[in-house]
């Protein structure tokens, strides 16, 4: 295991790649991008990732990515405002802030209830980056001893979240995956440079651009969307009071809760493709359990929104702990995020580790000090970035449109990546419309080329035997994994879909 | 359009081109064609699941709503906004691409909205262009 003299080491050599101006303010910008894109209903923080990956091109890696990291951090918390002040989850994960985050707005305590959301995501952020970077290193170490084969079922592995991505339609989930996998052929193959499904298109000999695919099918059908509902009305934005309550004091009575959501929130985000919105019901069932006054849970109880808001902010480091040690994006965000590692010419896994130790540490700070920064302007700002609501539907959708194309272009400087862009824009929006999960066909275009890479040299190694691919441990332990990831989908989809629906039920009640 | 029949053409077209895929894949030099094939046959077997499975589960039919003309007059306003691009340059055609954005589905706010397009285009090219040092095209037509 890496010694205590080389983790500190690389820690000071993370901190000092960080600790410039430039780095710094993207810190700031991504932070704000984020909390901003995640209050609106509708826009992801991975579409903000996805569009804005490509500016990361002309950054430094360590820049680039501490811009991203903001976002990530940002987007997740962005969803309580809404939630709380609207009754709109700005994402996913922010429905179960909405049970009591709502309620206490309509109780004309709605700045108590941003105050408690803000210092519980930023406390569940802080304790799940204090976990990735005690977890990583150790993982580095095994995922050392990995070959071709390991690596092919890693990505195996990897690909086996397809399930899990696809609770509402599995058939669809995977069709989407394999329909990704498909994708990422097209072009020369990696060992022989064969041209594959070309058309005798030149532009196609290199394949799709993995940034381009991917602001294509998370970025534009948003904005259609938004412009297939634009009304050209104005918005009706609700007045809120600013009435606080003393932070350390709210601390003090709930660090319990504080510290156990983060908890909850940061292994779940180890687990891939699990989820904040999962994370945030377990959080907010577990401190219900433990309440002396569960009846008021739902009713305005702060410590719903703590619970709720620590578990979805802790999923941020822990989802990580897989990207970086292994190489999977363990989310729809850290697949987007991996490509900003891919437009370096990073690659991912245990190599980045001893390779470029200052990016790795760097982005651990910056994942650590994005949430300093969004402690700040959330808490000093949080009924600000409401305003961001009277921007008119056209105008963000012609905006992000046209951010989408800078992002698809600036990639190769290719006028054809643009008409590729509007292609996997349209189909995104027909798959959504169709009920097809986006995130599978992403993973499939992301992991196609290792998993090709990695079974064509294991199986060159071993001149052609595919008995190669199962002659380790770790490739037992991944082939494990694979069918207990694919399997154990359904069981996890099926359980969710439990705690869903009785809190559906007691809220109702 | 009905969700079931929506499925049913999807899968049947998905399998129609995976089909003649699996062909052409199947003259690729022998590690070209592993993975292809792989995925073409796992495509046409889950799409085949899909049909059997729409086929079967009749009670499970929602209506699907795509703003057909408004989804196609905005992609054909994107493509146009591309060939523009590469004609007349970054700058001016995203301006007149967020002016006729918002004043075909915002036409409430349309002089404001023209100053608001001319002010976001300007912002975003010097933000990308200078502060960024973004290469963006400048247009065929001006050399």
């Amino acid at each position: 295991m890496m010694d205590a003299g080389d983790f500190l080491n690389n820690l000071a050599l993370g901190l000092l790649a960080l600790l410039n101006v430039k780095a710094i303010a993207l810190m700031v910008f991504g932070t704000a991008i984020g909390i901003a894109v995640g209050a609106i209903p509708g826009l992801s923080g991975t579409m903000a990732v996805a569009v804005l990956v490509p500016v990361t091109f002309v950054l430094e890696p360590v820049a680039g990515l501490a811009m991203l990291a903001g976002i990530y951090n940002g987007a997740i918390y962005g969803g309580a405002i809404t939630a709380i002040l609207m009754r709109i989850p700005g994402t996913p994960a922010a429905v179960v802030t909405i049970f009591d985050g709502y309620e206490m707005t309509r109780q004309g305590k709605s700045a108590v209830a941003l105050e408690a959301a803000i210092s519980s995501s930023t406390v569940g952020g802080i304790i799940s980056v204090l976990v990735l970077l005690l977890v990583a290193p150790p993982l580095v170490k095994i995922a050392l001893m990995f070959g071709p084969a390991e690596y092919f079922w890693v990505a195996m592995f990897g690909l086996s979240i397809v399930a899990s991505l696809s609770s509402n339609s599995m058939i669809k989930g995977l069709i989407a995956g394999a329909g990704g996998v498909f994708i990422s052929v097209i072009g020369l193959d990696p060992q022989t440079a064969f041209a594959r499904f070309t058309f005798d298109v030149p532009e196609l000999l290199s394949g799709f651009d993995v940034i381009t695919v991917m602001i294509g099918l998370f970025a534009l059908p948003q904005a259609f969307t938004l412009l297939g509902a634009a009304s050209g009305g104005d918005k009706e934005i609700v007045k809120q009071s600013t009435k606080r309550a003393p932070m350390f004091g709210q601390f003090r009575k709930f660090w319990k809760t504080y510290i156990r959501s983060a908890i909850v929130g940061t292994i779940v985000g180890i687990i891939p493709a699990a989820g904040g919105n999962i994370a945030s019901f377990v959080s907010y069932d577990l401190a219900k359990r433990r309440s002396k006054n569960p009846e008021t849970f739902g009713t305005g109880e702060v410590e719903g929104v703590i619970a709720s808001e620590g578990a979805n902010n802790g999923i941020t480091g822990g989802s990580f702990v897989p990207l970086l040690t292994l190489g999977i994006p363990g989310s729809t965000t850290t697949a987007a995020i991996m490509g900003a590692f891919m437009v370096h010419g990073l690659d991912l896994g245990p190599q980045l580790f001893t390779d470029n130790p200052e990016v790795v540490y760097a982005l651990i700070w910056a994942l650590f000090l994005t949430n300093i920064v969004m402690f700040l302007m959330g808490y000093f700002g949080a009924t600000a970035f409401i305003r961001i609501l009277r921007v008119p539907d056209s105008l963000m959708a012609a905006g992000i449109i046209v951010f989408c194309v800078i992002g698809a272009f600036v990639m190769r400087s290719n006028i054809f990546d643009i008409y590729m862009l509007f292609a996997f824009g349209v189909l995104g929006y027909i798959m959504e419309k169709m009920a097809f999960p986006l995130a599978p066909l992403v993973l499939g275009v992301v992991l196609g080329p290792l998993i090709e890479t990695n079974l064509l040299r294991a199986l060159t190694i071993s001149h052609g035997n595919f008995f190669a691919l199962f002659n380790s441990v770790i490739s037992w332990i991944f082939v494990v994994l694979t069918l207990l990831s694919f399997f154990g989908a359904l069981k996890r989809s099926a359980i969710s879909n439990i705690w869903q629906d009785r809190f559906r039920k007691r809220n109702e009640a | 359009m009905r969700s079931d029949f929506a499925d049913l053409t999807i899968a049947i077209l998905v399998i129609g081109l995976a089909v003649p895929g699996c062909y052409d894949a199947v003259d690729f030099r022998s590690g070209a064609k592993l993975l292809p094939l792989l995925a073409l046959a796992t495509l046409i077997g889950l799409n085949t699941i899909l049909i059997v499975k729409t086929i079967l589960q009749k009670h499970d039919v929602k209506k699907i709503n795509i703003p057909i003309l408004r989804v196609s007059s905005l992609l054909l306003m994107c493509l146009t906004y591309t060939f523009l691009i590469e004609k007349i340059g970054f700058f001016i055609s995203s301006t007149l691409f967020f002016i006729v954005i918002v004043g075909i589905f915002d036409r409430k706010r349309l002089v404001p909205s023209i100053f608001a397009s001319l002010g976001v285009s300007a912002f975003i090219y010097l933000v990308f262009s200078l502060g960024f040092s973004i290469y963006l095209p400048t247009g065929e037509l001006w050399g």
